[in-house]
């Protein structure tokens, strides 16, 4: 790449737009090759071990040795019975298309709750780690709020807002909310002080440290505080059902508790972890992938 | 820094999976194999509860009592815990703890986890509760009472146009969102006037009594099918209306008691004895002279319910516009052939919904125990009614 003076910003500008685009397609390659990988290592292996052993346990203490408290649970045998059926006892299988409409409902609402604790946590958390005074003033409530359950809330949620579907989503996006400004705020604070103070003496402002250095600074914080955000959002989701009263996966857990049909709470329960895994695996991914952009901007702007 | 690409191949696998994690993957993938197999071969099979040990006949005995001061119609529950009408039957040194559930579902499945020992519940809960004889084999042993305004009553919010009848009150409900509590005798009697009148509601939602009297409260719900009491506070705290009942549709309800056929089996002392005492209660219940310390009772026993509300839950002349009876429980006892017809009726309805997987067995109806009692008081069922009273009869604040 040929010298280029600091003065001449235009160009600088033009040759990080290129660095940007090479750096999309490595990032891309080095994603696929990062999966090829993967698969090529003991882990799917030891996963798919791990869950074989569950489905052991789970087989054989409920069915073959009948183990007490565990004996009167559903076993594997009816539960992917019921799971897989064409013609399931009691309404629900894979075949049926309340099924997935169910699975859309809480995927919606919690993409819904998510955006909007992303897009309110992650600024809260960002100023409550760089402003002290503001902190000072937000924290003490952001606390008291914090251990209250969304439980704890559905009297008041359903008061508070109109509809039937904005309590769920308030009620989910709760814990989601608390868990991402959290996250935020302490990787704000774990920034190594050094780097603020190396910028300032570079002659940078207060807001392009905030953009320069803080922001990306904090994002492993905040993509590790995303993953447990979208983890506490699918639990929060069967209090937000029991508001909803119709459909979705807490409401299909909430009904079958009532309806005594043990099979459907253990299919709700486990499609309802299949999503939020897939979800959570999503977000890591994401997260994998944007901070693999900005560490090879810097160690590219670094290299010349 | 040393390079070691022996310790690198195996972090990495550039160098292709190490043998020993191939060997792994094989005895993973036979071992997944044959599991999978196993599940999917294998018949469902039984995995019935252990039985529970209640002791030898005449023995001590202790006994967990599931009840609702919550539904009206099994207010027996209720005079039972309060006159103790059990420790003349029941054994020396026996102890009876009583539960109480918000619903009947709740007691079923306190029942099938065996923890409740006697279960006094709606129609559908004790339906559904002999339906899981593989996790434990449940009966239904007496009638706690049978009505038409208890389990079954429609309510509007209070803003809901003026109707002329219950039948135009229904239709209205056509396209309007419309909350029960999934699982209860509401939730049948609900499903089973829908379908007969051609209605669909906007939305049916499974909501629990206190969701419900919330979401009247915020205005959310055009209606509601809930069960006495609830239904009398909603109606008392002008956040809902009341337009139409069983009454305005000719279709019953029913509260049961439900037993284990262990305890059956083991201590048919400890049943007959139960039951000698719950008729002693389904009497006390049926004397009006009785109203306001049953309503007394059901006010210790719960929280949040006016006394007022209570009385009127069981006692209060409702207008039969609005689906109102003059007689507001029939305390059966007995399996009277209006019991057996709704049992039967219901048991149908349940099949075609998928709410159970088959029509109740003919063994989970045991109306020996009861005939035998009332033969031998000379009494005959149904034992009583509960009238309904002028609002003059209620004697309290």
């Amino acid at each position: 790449m040929s010298e280029t003076k600091l003065t001449d910003f235009a160009a600088i500008d033009a040759q990080q737009a290129e660095r940007g685009a090479a750096a999309d397609i490595t990032s891309w390659a080095l994603t696929m090759h990062r999966w090829s990988q993967w698969l090529q290592s003991p882990r799917p292996y030891l996963m798919l071990i791990g869950f074989a052993g569950f489905l052991g346990f789970w087989y054989f203490a409920v069915e073959v040795w009948k183990l007490p408290r565990f004996a009167e649970m559903p076993g594997p045998t009816q539960v992917f019975g019921e799971w897989f059926s064409k013609d399931p006892t009691y309404g629900l299988s894979i075949f049926t298309p309340e099924y997935y409409l169910h699975i859309w409902v809480s995927t919606r609402r919690i993409a819904i709750a998510f955006f909007l604790a992303t897009a309110t946590g992650v600024p809260l958390g960002l100023f409550l780690g760089w402003s002290l005074r503001f902190k000072q003033y937000v924290f003490p409530v952001f606390e008291l709020l914090r251990p209250v359950p969304p439980l704890a809330w559905v009297p008041l949620a359903i008061v508070m807002f109109r509809g039937s579907e904005t309590p769920v989503i308030f009620l989910t996006f709760l814990a989601s909310f608390y868990a991402t400004a959290l996250n935020t705020m302490l990787g704000v604070e774990s920034i190594d002080v050094s780097y603020v103070r190396a910028a300032s003496c570079l002659g940078a402002k207060r807001w392009q440290v905030f953009r320069h250095v803080i922001v990306p600074g904090a994002l492993p914080f905040i993509f590790t505080g995303l993953q447990i955000s979208v983890g506490v959002a699918w639990f929060s989701l069967v209090a937000g059902e029991m508001v909803s009263g119709q459909y979705g996966l807490g409401y299909v857990i909430n009904t079958s508790y009532t309806m005594v049909r043990y099979p459907t709470i253990v299919i709700g329960m486990a499609t309802l972890g299949i999503v939020g895994y897939v979800t959570s695996a999503a977000i890591r991914l994401l997260g994998n992938h944007m901070m693999q952009w900005r560490m090879r901007e810097l160690s590219l702007g670094a290299s010349r | 820094m040393h390079y070691n690409s022996k310790i690198c191949a195996c972090r990495t696998g550039t160098e292709g999976v190490p043998r020993f994690f191939q060997k792994v993957a094989v005895w993973f993938a036979l071992v997944l194999s044959a599991s999978v197999a196993q599940v999917f071969l294998s018949a469902g099979q039984a995995s019935a509860a252990a039985v529970k040990d209640y002791g030898k006949p005449g023995q001590p005995i202790e006994l967990v009592i599931g009840y609702q001061p919550y539904y009206t119609e099994s207010w027996s529950g209720v005079i039972m815990r309060d006159k103790k009408f059990y420790e003349k039957y029941l054994p020396k040194g026996s102890t009876v703890t009583f539960q109480i559930g918000l619903q009947g579902a709740i007691i079923v499945n306190g029942m099938l986890a065996g923890k409740v020992d006697v279960g006094y519940v709606g129609d559908m809960p004790a339906i559904v509760s002999t339906s899981h004889a593989d996790v434990r084999d449940i009966r239904m042993v007496s009638v706690l009472g049978l009505g038409f305004d208890q389990c079954n009553i429609f309510l509007t919010r209070t803003d809901a146009p003026t109707f002329k009848s219950p039948d135009e009150a229904l239709k209205w409900l056509d396209g309007k969102t419309v909350a029960v509590p999934k699982g209860s005798c509401t939730d049948r009697f609900a499903q089973a006037v829908f379908k007969e009148k051609n209605l669909k509601p906007a939305e049916y939602l499974n909501q629990s009594i206190e969701v419900i009297t919330s979401g009247f409260r915020a205005k959310k719900l055009d209606a509601a099918v809930i069960w006495e009491p609830t239904a009398s506070r909603l109606i008392q705290e002008n956040l809902a209306r009341r337009v139409a009942s069983g009454a305005s549709v000719n279709e019953r309800d029913g509260g049961f008691m439900v037993m284990p056929a262990a305890l059956i089996e083991q201590r048919p002392d400890v049943v007959k004895a139960w039951l000698e005492a719950e008729l002693d209660a389904e009497l006390y219940f049926a004397d009006s002279k009785n109203a306001m310390s049953i309503a007394k009772m059901a006010a210790s026993q719960t929280t949040g319910f006016p006394e007022k509300a209570l009385w009127a839950s069981a006692f209060a002349q409702y207008p039969k516009s609005a689906g109102g009876t003059d007689n507001r429980i029939t305390l059966a006892y007995g399996f009277t052939p209006e019991a057996k017809d709704l049992v039967q009726k219901a048991s149908k309805f349940l099949v075609e919904i998928k709410s159970i997987k088959s029509e109740i067995r003919p063994e989970a109806v045991m109306p020996q125990f009861t005939a035998d009692i009332l033969t031998a008081r000379g009494l005959k069922a149904p034992v009583g009614e509960v009238k309904a009273l002028p609002e003059s009869a209620y004697a309290g604040k």
